[in-house]
């Protein structure tokens, strides 16, 4: 027999353990078969072992390790789509909902504009009307108000405060940054001190900035470049700092980009919210993102958060939301 | 992207099994080729060094004979007999009868004049008192000369024994032509270039050799000090490489040389080490081949495996979706529905109040009563919108509960009705009237409806009909029928609607998930979906439902 | 800015679009409805508006297919969206398509009023610079 088709008729195994036995198997036949045949044959039946076992040997091993981090990488993901597919039904719900509340509180208007002008025979005074119709406008807002917290529902949840291990967090991010970062020839660097230590904060709102400033950093590269992760921990205060070396930020610009809509990318690839949200989780915790960059030299974002997390006033405090229309006010 | 991930792994499956087949391969090859080489060269050694051993005993045990010969004759015969000239001839011609190898034989006295002489040679007036083979003759009591010309004029040497009887010494001398020699020796010249020859401590030939230069003559070969046993050797000879086996004589100081060719002696070698080569080239076509056919197999496996696990996730995503967003919109009803309470409330105190006024007297009578009317409506429209999300949202678990299709049907219409209104297409709806309840997961089978309207909505565009039916079929199935008069599908496209990942749309309008999805909750409910289409005749959808679920 | 404020309402709920004339006039604007985006486009051929006010999702034409005509056009009337459809995307394309600001319903009067207000000083402005 000869040893390479003893190794053609190892079945491709589906489990590890199967795999390398059957590997094993195959190199096994092809020896057997070689030692009928002579050194020729024994020198093929040796390759054919190391070939099965080439193969069965790196998946083997990427099996276990894999399956438990590709199940952890998935529920970030699929935690994370999951919001934003919130966002876009949630619109949806309020506009038929703001639609007639809409009518109805013109028409609350219109009713005050008529009650105000008019006499009414049945009343002794038009104030109990006008208290109605007021009660009438109030619930209209305030329906209104639901309306307008639905869309950014997904991010308005507390904040709740864990120990978190600094390095272990960002590098959770960065690992799921750095597959898509790989096919645009982009390395990413960590420089992680202090990783080891823990600070007290909401990780999943936390982790929602950090991957938006790395996704923000392989966006700003582009392709062929690098983007370095530090974290470091002084006194208080933990930093995580993520450093591209895309083409920078305008100084004009570099005011600006914190605000909601702010956004140099072409129609229907940002919404110009990312930093802006990403900036009111850091004040929601406690802390603040600082900016560094001119132009053609890459950026330098750094998130700076307090190690203890953000006094409790802080923490239940929802700020009002970032994209409204209510901006003028 | 994806396919330069998946080339990426095909690559460095290709690459791993090459190299860790390869690598030993190359690794056996060379050891096998060293392997048969070194066992290739013990074996022309040993040959080599046997042969030579064998001949140097058969040139030895010739001398040794002679000289032995010479001796029983000198010993075994008084030297008065001997110096009879008559008498030696009978001897010399008795040893001729045995073998011709002496040319002449001579009995000489102590002073080196001949006493008696038998041969060829008119030799009997020489004196050899001076001649150094002599003087060792008499010394060490026997002497064999090298080759040399001589008077006689052809290449001989000479076996000389002395006898010392009542104080004179006398001494037996023969002659033997060098030719005896080379019969010995030549019949060991090899192959086209092997040789066989005798030289003496001088480097002089002895013998005549093939190549390597006539008798007494010298040869350019490695000086060899005397040494014990033969030696085999590889050198250079004439830029040839040559095998060299060489020992020394035991009886004189001549040494016995034998060459071979081994790129005669190697052929064999060499045969193997093409052989080798061609079965390495083959193994690396086969290696090569069955790397690619391998990674190509693995890929496309890794690749399933993805899909599967994309599906997997898509679905996983689809109802963690929908019951989030059930959640969610239940929470938003519930919030809403208080304050529209209370507008409610609020617009019917006020046309309570507007009741006790009349219109006569009441200036924009008619105005306050309409907006009045309005809010109602509205509020009734915004309830409505709650009502359905409370529905919507209520429970995601897997249910097995009496479901009217024509109910839920309406009620996934009325989810798209704005829709496609706005679009101006028409949703006509042909319930049957006596349709049995079917017991099902109605969340689940509403989701499938509302995806398979959408499509419709989308495969219409604007200005269309989309027509929603439900029948019972004679095995009492249950029968949902959503025609659209859309563009219609091409049979390569029917084919493959219900695959994951499969969309008509551009990249970022869908997934390709929608149908898949549709396609295993209907499975998994018991029910089938069924479609027909036809470019430009539109597509019917049928979801088959058994009655009870299975 | 003596001369009174002419306003556009473009909507598909007539209702409100009516409506939001009415309340408009009664705060002393000269305001017109319109119940579609061909309508609007239509009359925006032969009237000119300081403000349009814009709804999103509209049967036919919508809002931002509205706007992309009006750029197309050269009107140069501000536009603020007014819609309960509230998807960010949208918002940022209709902002990228030079409308000057969001509301959602439900929404005063009075907060109409002020983005109108600001709307029309935007557009008097841009007149001056023009000139």
């Amino acid at each position: 027999m000869n040893p390479l088709r003893a190794l053609a008729f190892a079945p491709p195994p589906k489990a590890s353990l199967p795999r390398l036995g059957v590997a094993a198997l195959a190199s096994g036949l092809a020896l057997a078969a070689a030692g009928l045949d002579g050194p020729l044959a024994l020198a093929s039946a040796l390759g054919a072992a190391g070939a099965a076992f080439a193969v069965a040997l790196p998946r083997a091993d990427a099996g276990a390790a894999h399956g438990r981090e590709a199940r952890d990488m998935d529920d970030l993901l699929i935690h994370s789509q999951k919001m934003s597919v919130l966002g876009e039904l949630s619109s949806g719900i309020a506009h038929e909902i703001n639609t007639p509340l809409g009518i109805i509180g013109q028409e609350t208007e219109l009713l005050q504009l008529i009650a105000s002008r008019s006499e009414f025979s049945s009343l002794d005074s038009s104030a109990e009307l006008l208290e109605r119709i007021d009660q009438i406008s109030i619930q209209v807002e305030r329906c209104g108000e639901i309306t307008h917290q639905l869309l950014d529902f997904a991010r308005k949840t507390k904040a709740v405060l864990q120990t978190v291990n600094l390095g272990e967090l960002v590098e959770d991010m960065t690992r799921l940054v750095e597959r898509e970062a790989g096919y645009q020839n982009i390395t990413i660097t960590r420089r992680y001190r202090d990783g080891k230590r823990t600070i007290s904060t909401d990780p999943s709102l936390l982790r929602q900035v950090v991957l938006n400033l790395l996704q923000n950093a392989v966006q700003a590269v582009e392709r062929d470049g690098m983007v370095t992760v530090g974290t470091r921990i002084s006194g208080q205060q933990a930093e995580i700092e993520v450093t591209d070396t895309g083409c920078g930020i305008q100084p004009e610009n570099l005011q600006r980009i914190f605000d909601p809509f702010f956004t140099t990318k072409p129609p229907g690839q940002g919404t110009g919210l990312g930093l802006s949200i990403c900036m009111k989780i850091m004040h929601r915790l406690g802390g603040h993102i600082r900016v560094r960059s001119s132009p053609g030299q890459g950026a330098v974002f750094t998130l700076l958060l307090p190690v203890a997390g953000p006094e409790s006033a802080n923490t239940h405090d929802n700020p009002p939301s970032a994209y409204q229309g209510d901006r003028h006010e | 992207m994806v396919d330069k991930k998946y080339s990426v792994l095909r690559w460095k499956i290709i690459g791993g099994t090459m190299a860790f087949s390869l690598i030993p391969l190359f690794a056996i090859g060379l050891f096998v080729y060293n392997d048969f080489q070194t066992a290739y060269y013990t074996k022309i050694t040993k040959n080599l060094s046997t042969m030579v051993g064998d001949k140097q005993q058969a040139v030895d045990m010739f001398l040794n004979e002679r000289t032995a010969q010479l001796r029983t004759m000198l010993y075994s015969h008084s030297p008065e007999n001997l110096a009879d000239k008559t008498y030696l001839q009978k001897l010399f011609n008795a040893t001729q009868t045995s073998a011709q190898s002496f040319v002449d034989m001579g009995f000489i006295n102590q002073s080196g004049a001949h006493v008696a002489y038998v041969g060829p040679f008119a030799l009997g007036e020489v004196n050899y008192k001076d001649a150094d083979w002599f003087q060792k003759t008499l010394h060490k009591g026997h002497f064999i000369s090298d080759v040399f010309m001589g008077f006689r004029r052809f290449p001989h040497f000479i076996i000389a024994v002395s006898r010392n009887v009542n104080g004179k010494t006398w001494v037996l001398r023969a002659t033997v032509d060098s030719d005896v020699f080379d019969s010995l020796v030549q019949a060991v010249q090899v192959g086209r270039r092997g040789d066989a020859f005798l030289v003496n401590h001088n480097n002089i030939m002895q013998t005549h050799s093939r190549f390597q230069g006539p008798i007494l003559e010298p040869v350019s070969l490695p000086n060899h000090r005397s040494f014990k046993g033969v030696r085999v050797e590889q050198t250079d000879i004439a830029g040839r490489k040559m095998f060299l086996g060489t020992t020394w004589l035991d009886s004189l100081r001549w040494r016995l040389v034998i060459l071979e060719d081994p790129s005669e002696e190697l052929s064999a070698l060499w045969r193997t080490t093409w052989l080798l080569a061609g079965a390495c080239l083959v193994g690396i076509l086969v290696i090569t081949l069955g790397a690619v056919v391998m990674a190509q197999a693995i890929v496309r496996k890794v690749m399933l495996a993805d899909r599967e696990k994309a599906v997997l996730d898509a679905s996983l995503m689809q109802s963690s979706k929908m019951a989030a967003l059930g959640k969610l919109a239940a929470g938003v009803a519930h919030e809403v529905n208080n304050p529209l309470t209370l507008i409610r409330e609020g617009a019917g105190w006020l046309k309570d109040m507007l009741d006790d006024e009349s219109p006569e007297t009441m200036k924009n009578y008619e105005e306050f009563a309409r907006s009045l009317d309005m809010i109602e409506l509205h509020v009734d429209r915004a309830r409505e919108v709650t009502h359905r999300m409370l529905g919507f949202g209520r429970r995601m678990e897997p249910l097995h509960e009496n479901v009217d299709l024509n109910v839920l049907a309406e009620q996934t219409i009325r989810f798209l009705r704005q829709e496609a209104l706005h679009r101006n297409i028409h949703i006509d709806t042909g319930l049957s009237p006596d349709l049995p309840r079917v017991t099902t997961d109605g969340n689940q089978l509403q989701q499938v409806i509302l995806n398979i309207l959408d499509n419709a909505l989308d495969a219409v565009n604007q200005d269309g009909q989309i027509w929603v039916s439900t029948a019972t079929d004679e095995c009492g199935d249950v029968l949902l029928t959503i025609r659209d008069d859309g563009p219609g599908m091409s049979t390569e496209t029917l084919n493959h609607i219900f695959e994951p990942f499969y969309t008509t749309k551009s990249v970022g309008e869908g997934t390709g998930l929608g149908l898949s999805i549709c396609f295993s909750i209907i499975e998994k409910l018991g029910g089938r979906i069924e479609v027909q289409s036809a470019p430009g005749e539109g597509s019917t959808f049928t979801i088959r439902l058994p009655r009870q679920q299975a | 800015m003596s001369e009174k404020t002419t306003v556009l309402v473009v909507d598909d709920e007539e209702r409100f679009a009516s409506n939001m004339v009415t309340l408009l006039e009664g705060h002393d604007l000269i305001a017109k409805a319109v119940y579609s985006g061909e309508e609007a486009l239509d009359l925006l051929q032969r009237e000119d508006f300081d403000v349009i006010l814009l709804d999103v999702k509209m049967p036919g034409l919508s809002g931002i297919g509205t706007l992309e005509k009006m750029n197309l056009m050269g009107v140069d009337s501000k536009v603020v969206v007014l819609t309960g459809h509230a998807s960010v995307d949208d918002a940022v394309t209709l902002l990228d398509l030079g409308a000057l600001d969001y509301l959602l319903k439900p929404s005063k009067t009075h907060r109409v009023l002020e983005m109108i207000r600001l709307a029309k000083e935007a557009r008097d402005l841009q007149k001056q610079a023009g000139v």
